[in-house]
């Protein structure tokens, strides 16, 4: 995956730049001291005993069935460990499927309601094309934007030489002077949502700069939630 | 229901009810289904790289192991820090009093890495507190919806729809001199399901 954004400043100037998605520091992690320990994925049930095969060979009620054939585990395939795996379709008769089937996206609203069905779509990643992320020319207040937006990732834009050294610290230097952000974005008004790889999520991506004398911090916060009151399903009355 | 969050400010305590913020429950949700020839549904598996084993639902499961193999128990094992010291579980903060610092800078909540929101639906609200979040003030407390090895850290503010809670770990950008040189690594996956705010 790239790690490189085509960006254009607040005259239109672009440049391709390098970024870093900024994480917190490394959480605890669960362990027996002083012994090594992995976590794995292992197979606990091999095809012929899944629910819906012995659903098949014993009915619904096949408990009993198990109870008096009392039938060993298999640990020649039982616990081994499952490393790489391919994602593989079954047709609607349970058949394996030697071609791609077809996809469709079903939109539900908040409440858990089929709105409606429609062919899914690809779409490319649009950070490091032709045509640049540019400034929608939307400044929003610091103080607004966190209480409107929930930032759940933060990338951070870097220079790769002197020339975008000098772009990005400009950059920086205009949005500290005016304590706000700029909404970046792809197409030609800079509003269209940002996509950093082929059928990823898509952001608004809203930029942030400092300066400290020479150097700079430019980061762009990405979010995709407005903080807006949740939709809650009510409770059926007894 | 959970317990309440109890916020304290100014010795004052005031509850809310917290309710995780999810784009589902805001916008709605997409999924996305294969079809076969027939455009009846299909089921999506996993073969093993050796195609010994077409894995369906329910056939993995997933554990901690000895390096002889030997399975772990959970019960055995202890949160460990990234300098190797044992770390203590801390518990939830619902139902427990948290006192609010700040007010503090809009900026610092940029510096948050964001794990969960929460609206926070007033149960009982001291007007001291609601005032100074309707007039834009943010405040931070130790939250901890459920027990950890590590308490996260909330933002408290309020906007038009009501108060929100903005939990995560708190993160650092660095200053970055004409010098540095950038360092091409590969990214991991920003994510990779449904879209926008509304239908972008």
């Amino acid at each position: 995956m790239t790690t490189l954004i085509h960006i254009a400043n607040a005259k239109g100037r672009n440049a391709t730049i390098g970024y870093s998605t900024v994480k917190p520091p490394a959480s605890p992690k669960l362990a027996v001291p002083g012994q090594k320990v992995l976590f794995r994925r292992y197979l606990a049930a091999t095809e012929a005993c899944t629910h819906e095969a012995l659903k098949n060979r014993y009915g619904d009620e096949y408990a009993q069935a198990l109870i008096d054939g009392d039938p060993e585990i298999d640990i020649e395939q039982i616990g081994a460990t499952i490393e790489h795996t391919q994602v593989v379709y079954q047709d609607s008769n349970g058949e394996l499927m030697f071609i791609e089937p077809s996809f469709i996206e079903v939109i539900t609203d908040p409440s858990g309601q089929e709105k409606e069905r429609r062919p899914s779509t690809d779409t490319e990643s649009n950070i490091n094309e032709e045509v640049p992320l540019r400034w929608s020319g939307r400044k929003i207040e610091i103080t607004e934007a966190v209480k409107k937006f929930a930032f759940k990732r933060t990338i951070q834009l870097q220079h790769v030489d002197g020339l975008t050294y000098d772009f990005l610290y400009s950059i920086a230097k205009e949005l500290e002077e005016c304590s706000s952000m700029m909404l970046i974005g792809a197409g030609d008004k800079g509003i269209a949502p940002v996509i950093f790889q082929a059928n990823g999520k898509p952001y608004r991506a809203f930029l942030h700069g400092q300066t400290n004398a020479t150097a700079y911090r430019l980061t762009l916060h990405l979010s995709e939630l407005e903080l807006k009151k949740p939709f809650v399903a009510k409770k059926a009355k007894d | 229901m959970a317990k309440p969050v109890i916020l304290t400010y100014l010795s004052r305590s005031s509850s809310f009810q917290p309710i995780k913020v999810e784009r589902a429950k805001v916008y709605g949700a997409k999924k996305r289904i294969a079809l076969d020839a027939s455009g009846k549904e299909c089921t999506k598996a996993a073969l093993t790289a050796d195609g010994q084993h077409l894995l369906k639902s329910g056939c993995t499961a997933q554990g901690y192991f000895t390096a002889s193999g030997n399975p772990v128990s959970r019960s055995d094992m202890v949160g460990i820090d990234a300098e190797g010291y044992i770390v203590e579980s801390k518990p939830s903060t619902l139902g427990e009093p948290q006192a609010l610092t700040g007010p503090v800078d809009p900026t610092n909540v940029l510096s948050l890495a964001i794990q969960s929101v929460y609206y926070l639906d007033p149960v009982e609200v001291d007007e001291g507190l609601a005032k100074t979040l309707q007039a834009g003030d943010i405040y931070q407390c130790p939250f901890n919806f459920s027990a950890g090895l590590e308490v996260e850290t909330a933002y408290v503010l309020a906007n038009a729809e009501g108060y929100f809670a903005l939990v995560g770990k708190p993160m650092d950008t660095r200053w970055i001199e004409q010098g540095a040189v950038f360092v091409s690594t590969n990214e991991e996956d920003l994510g990779e399901d449904e879209l926008d705010f509304e239908s972008m």
